[in-house]
């Protein structure tokens, strides 16, 4: 190790990435509450609530995306249970919100109200420590990864794989859902959370604290960005798509694909998990359908949209089948899954790199290669 | 076959030890020649569904032997590599690498770094992978995750593959990807130079031959 890891990490971006992730930040990080805040709201460049909350729950899109991106574009590994541990993040730190609520809830009771109406006298266990936002931030890390690592480690060693893995991690899914759906699980059953009333005791409502979700959503895609372009860069990342082109050869030159795919899972998992997090103060509701398989099945639709194999991809996947949906399901919201299923066969049949593959053919075909 | 012994994997057979190390450090295992047997089966059957692949096969190859293995289609030959190289575990019988390395009870890529290399019939290499990726990712050195994840490459390193890329000639090609190339052997099938192997290179041999049908 000659040169510095920070070096190493600096070094895995060229300069105009770095450059366009700066001005991405400085966007998300002063240009938008400036216009939010200071500019009233009936000028043109007022950034309104809803903006900054579709716009924030895309990053956290985004983000799951990029995890997707990591085991499916660079591992080979297509995942249908996504959701699963986007929800599990959620739903850790959907508890403390709830435990935020104190007696604020309609029951003005110190248990949340969905546990007052099951007539429980106190937390159950493990709920224990979910007023502490350090304990409910390290859960949001802990448990998906837990999850991960026992899932995938048995998946892993019996070397399960392509349509069969994924079948699996669907029946996963659907059956955490369905574990969430009783009310006996003590997560809220159907309802889930919602209602939420404050972090730290900040309102959660307020303008201040939508922009320090949504700041805090842009450092972390950012930072995601940045991790996975070091992840792929490096020699793991040269193993990890060697597993995924070859991985018998990778086994017979002495490298354990075991290791390398679980924590590549792993890894994805936490990031599901983190993202789930922050996506549930900003939307302002967990409920089990976050694990339904047609959650899943729409993370890997957005991958495939922006094109598998590359970082940004992922990212503007995530935000054009997102905002798409946004105005979809508001001007025809009957023609949404249509529209979803139309677009993932369209795709798969003419654009198989997506699009920043199409983007790619484009300038190649407009000039000499540069 | 001694020469190459010699000049690349660095052991003399005459003068060498009866028992030295293999693999990384860290990890590393006794490779035992005192009675001068490099591989040894024994009594090895190998079925599939009631149809016998091997039928208490025995095999000894000395150090430093080159032995081939022909036979028509259906033979065994696949199923027999497959039993030394970990990919396939046998019903009955022993496999032992030198004295003391119980191939049984090793998963391929433990076989792998104890030093027996493998060649499939159909050419693989990491196409999408340039040619210079392709020999950092075979050569020998510690495989687990998190040197993969921390380590770069080192200046000897570097230079071993670039003397592996100059003998095969295609210090040219070094960043172009492998699969654009004309002849993708050329790359796999040195792969024991970049140092992905190192004693049972009889063994290797054999596989060598027997897939080249």
């Amino acid at each position: 190790m000659e040169k510095s890891f920070t070096l190493r990490v600096l070094k895995s971006l060229n300069r105009k990435s770095w450059l366009a992730l700066g001005l991405f930040l400085a966007v998300t990080l002063v240009v938008v509450p400036v216009l939010h805040l200071l500019v009233p709201p009936e000028n043109a460049f007022h950034v309104s609530a809803y903006a900054i909350t579709l716009f924030g729950k895309i990053m956290c899109y985004a983000i799951v995306a990029i995890a997707m991106d990591l085991i499916w574009g660079y591992g080979g590994i297509l995942s249908l249970g996504h959701g699963l541990f986007f929800a599990l993040g959620g739903y850790a730190f959907g508890m403390y919100l709830m435990r935020q609520i104190g007696r604020d809830g309609s029951y003005q009771s110190d248990l949340p109200d969905f546990m007052v109406f099951l007539d429980w006298k106190k937390l159950p266990w493990y709920w224990s420590g979910s007023d502490s936002l350090w304990w409910v931030a390290f859960l949001v890390i802990v448990v998906p990864a837990i999850v991960a690592f026992i899932f995938g480690y048995f998946a892993f060693r019996s070397r399960i794989k392509g349509v069969y893995f994924s079948i699996i991690t669907q029946a996963l899914t659907y059956a955490a859902m369905l574990l969430f759906f009783r009310n006996e699980t003590g997560f809220g059953g159907n309802n889930g959370f919602t209602d939420f009333k404050r972090i730290l005791g900040y309102s959660i409502t307020s303008p201040d604290m939508r922009l320090v979700l949504f700041g805090l959503t842009a450092l972390m895609l950012a930072a995601t960005l940045v991790f996975a372009r070091w992840l792929v860069t490096s020699k793991f990342g040269r193993v990890l798509t060697a597993i995924r082109d070859a991985e018998s050869r990778v086994m017979f030159i002495g490298y354990n694909p075991l290791w390398y795919k679980l924590f590549a899972w792993v890894i994805s998992a936490i990031l599901c998990g983190i993202a789930g997090a922050l996506y549930v103060p900003q939307v302002g509701i967990i409920n089990p359908s976050e694990m339904s398989p047609a959650n899943s099945i729409e993370i890997a639709i957005w991958v495939a949209v922006g094109g598998r194999g590359t970082l940004i991809g992922p990212v503007i996947g995530a935000s054009v089948v997102n905002l798409a949906k946004s105005w979809f399901t508001v001007s025809f919201p009957e023609y949404w899954l249509f529209f979803l299923g139309l677009l993932f066969i369209l795709v798969t049949l003419l654009l198989p790199h997506g699009l920043v593959g199409l983007w790619k053919t484009l300038r190649q075909s407009r000039g000499p290669r540069t | 076959m001694r020469e190459f012994l010699r000049k690349v994997v660095g052991i003399d057979p005459e003068k060498c030890a009866p028992e030295y190390r293999v693999g990384y450090p860290g990890k590393q295992r006794t490779l035992d020649l005192s009675h001068n047997v490099i591989l040894y089966l024994d009594d090895i059957s190998v079925s599939f569904d009631g149809f016998k692949a091997l039928n208490k096969l025995t095999l000894a190859i000395d150090a430093g032997e080159l032995r081939c293995i022909i036979g028509p289609n259906g033979a065994g030959k696949t199923t027999m590599m497959d039993v030394i190289t970990g990919k396939t575990r046998p019903d009955s019988g022993t496999a032992f690498f030198g004295q003391s390395i119980d191939l049984t009870r090793l998963s391929e890529p433990e076989i792998a770094h104890a030093g027996i290399g493998r060649k499939f019939q159909k050419p693989t290499i990491f196409q999408q992978h340039s040619v210079f990726e392709n020999l950092e990712l075979a050569m020998k050195t510690d495989k687990r995750v998190r040197r993969s994840l921390l380590a770069r490459l080192r200046d000897e390193e570097r230079d071993r593959v670039a003397d592996t890329l100059r003998q095969i000639r295609l210090d040219t090609e070094a960043e172009r990807p492998a699969g654009l190339l004309a002849r993708p052997e050329a790359v796999a099938g040195n792969r024991h130079a970049a140092g992905a192997g190192a004693a049972a290179s009889a063994a290797r041999r054999t596989g060598r031959r027997h897939d080249r049908r």
